[in-house]
């Protein structure tokens, strides 16, 4: 579910939309630190840190889903249910999500705003609010395991229409393969959720009261609201101009003005023969008519290679008078 | 595999030593981000082909001189892959909106296409795709995450968050260790998670248990680190201090030639195609 940097390249507002997910993502993480520090005092926050960890070191097992696909768990609605706030979830995963997108490339770094929001903030909530609506009528585990299986079909979801605003790949096609897919993996989040969760508050049962706690009193709660709602709505700025994409073409298909396989603006050619294909570059002469000229490019090379060498020398020269240690 | 088995290797990886691992994590988070930045950014065209060229040579330029092995590279390519993978291998079954005309490569059952504009669509972002994750690669496997942490510091990174980061950091070893010692006890057992001859139900049970306890140690953990740092007079103040570190003067010449080769050279090489 780690959103990737390469489709924030889609289009023009991809950019934008990247810092916008940022903004809301920034947002969550404030709100989470003020939790702990309302709720932890401020110099417990380490004590978060190990466990963001430890949820590093959870994600690494691997879960058979019994269909030959395996999964890991995204631990949002577990560290929730457990540390008793979805704000704690925020804070832990952003942690794991920086240092994934940083040092394993798991997850991009323009991508990290909508990360957050998915499988922290999404997954938090759903998860941790599932869980305390569902507790007293049908049990812990049984609660714990819908609410980590709701949390990681919602995050999902959200994910395939993250996708679909950044115009990657349409919401008629994306939304249903990866809740199809999440609801399978989901199954197996939710079984090892609630396993964890009866083991957990078994061994430290202190914990259980957590659980039960208001995370958030309704004020605070709409106040956020209208901040995120507000921070869209300067967003939306960016997604009146430029072409319809992808969530347009999403809406015209989900209002039956569009077939799922239809361009949204173009049309199809039936060629059967593949040399009467045009070439998607035809204009394209190497120094043709509004391009360089040869000598520019030959510059331009020369430029490259001139630049490559300071640049290499530089590093090397560097290395010589240092101790030659790493940082 | 997952991302834990990787940690010990890419911090093996880290500690060698290089010109391109002497430099101090400034000029590198700043390079790293940028050219990210920019791959990201390159909008679509054939020019942007050429401009791709452009960026992944100096990517290559300081992997060689990183003097990390081909293998290592590929290795972990391949395994930060599937997922944005899958976005690729589905751009040609539909017709994206930045084109006008599509003409059909091949007719599939229950009338789905797949366009040529689409598939090479796809693989422009094929390229994207590589190349941003090209520039992670290099980061990570030639700067340690300690040194990140001090490269975030001396660029004015909020305080809270390198306390938290780095502790992070520390125990992420820590558990890491932990994970393998219940993947060891698991072999010792004859226990595997995937073994179908076990019922998934007792496989489940398993593995929730042992993920479990794993919480419960990382919970414990952190309280007790946490007494311990209050021991040794912890506050919620408290925060490692970093000397300041003037850049020497070839670091500066390689930062200000790769932020101008990085913004200038495939910009030129863009428009003028």
């Amino acid at each position: 579910m780690h959103i990737p940097d390469f489709l924030f390249g889609y289009s023009s507002t991809g950019i934008p939309i990247g810092i916008l997910f940022w903004i809301i993502a920034l947002v969550f993480i404030v709100l989470a630190i003020k939790w702990a520090r309302d709720n932890l005092d401020e110099s417990k926050i380490p004590i978060l840190a190990v466990i963001a960890a430890g949820i590093f070191a959870l994600q690494a097992f691997n879960l058979p889903t019994g269909f030959g696909v395996s999964g890991h768990l995204v631990g949002g609605a577990l560290a929730a249910i457990v540390l008793g706030s979805p704000f704690a979830a925020v804070f832990v995963l952003a942690i794991v999500l920086v240092i994934q997108a940083l040092v394993f490339g798991d997850g991009g770094v323009l991508a990290l705003g909508a990360n957050i929001i998915n499988m922290g903030v999404i997954a938090g909530f759903v998860g941790f609010y599932s869980f305390s609506a569902l507790k007293e009528r049908i049990g812990t585990p049984v609660s714990a395991a819908v609410a980590g299986w709701l949390a990681c079909v919602i995050a999902a979801g959200a994910c395939a229409v993250e996708i679909a605003v950044l115009g990657a790949v349409p919401i008629s096609v994306g939304l249903p393969t990866m809740l199809l897919y999440h609801a399978l993996i989901g199954v197996i989040e939710a079984v090892i959720t609630g396993i964890i969760v009866v083991l957990i508050f078994s061994v430290r049962p202190e914990l259980a009261g957590n659980a039960e706690k208001k995370a958030m009193p309704a004020a605070t709660f709409l106040v956020v609201g209208l901040i995120i709602a507000l921070v869209i709505g300067c967003g939306a700025v960016f997604f009146a101009s430029g072409d319809p994409d992808g969530l347009d073409s999403t809406l015209l298909v989900s209002g039956g003005a569009k077939d799922l396989f239809s361009p949204a603006h173009g049309e199809i050619e039936e060629v059967k023969d593949p040399i009467g294909w045009e070439s998607p570059m035809p204009d394209y002469v190497l120094g043709g008519e509004d391009g360089g000229t040869l000598g520019g490019i030959i510059a331009l090379i020369i430029g490259i290679c001139v630049a490559l060498v300071v640049i290499l020398v530089a590093a090397r020269m560097m290395y010589a008078s240092s101790d030659k240690k790493s940082p | 595999m997952s991302l834990i088995d990787e940690l010990f290797d890419i911090e093996r990886e880290a500690y060698r030593t290089s010109p391109i691992h002497a430099l101090d994590a400034r000029i590198k988070l700043i390079l790293c981000l940028l050219g990210l930045l920019v791959t990201v950014l390159l909008p679509y065209g054939t020019a942007e082909l050429f401009a791709f060229v452009v960026i992944y040579l100096l990517f290559w330029g300081l992997y060689i001189l990183s003097g990390s092995s081909l293998r290592y590279y590929l290795v972990r390519l391949l395994l930060i892959m599937p997922f944005g993978l899958f976005f690729i291998i589905l751009q040609p079954f539909f017709p994206n909106p930045y084109y006008d005309v599509y003409h059909i490569a091949v007719t599939l059952p229950f009338g789905i296409h797949m366009y040529w504009e689409s598939i090479i669509f796809g693989l422009s972002l094929f390229a994207k795709f590589v190349i941003s994750l090209s520039f992670i690669i290099l980061l990570s496997a030639t700067t340690t995450m300690q040194a990140m942490l001090e490269g975030a510091a001396r660029l004015r990174i909020p305080r809270l968050f390198l306390v938290v980061m780095g502790l992070t950091i520390r125990y992420l070893y820590v558990f890491a260790l932990v994970f393998q010692k219940i993947q060891s006890a698991f072999a010792a057992r004859c226990f595997n998670g995937f073994d179908r001859r076990l019922p998934l139900r007792y496989r489940l049970n398993v593995i929730g248990n042992a993920a479990g306890s794993l919480f419960v140690r990382a919970l414990d953990q952190g309280e007790r680190t946490y007494a311990a740092m209050c021991c040794r007079g912890y506050s919620a103040h408290s925060a490692v201090f970093y000397a300041a570190k003037p850049l020497h003067a070839a670091e500066w010449v390689f930062l200000l030639f790769g932020t101008g080769y990085l913004v200038v050279f495939p910009l030129l090489v863009y428009w003028m195609f």
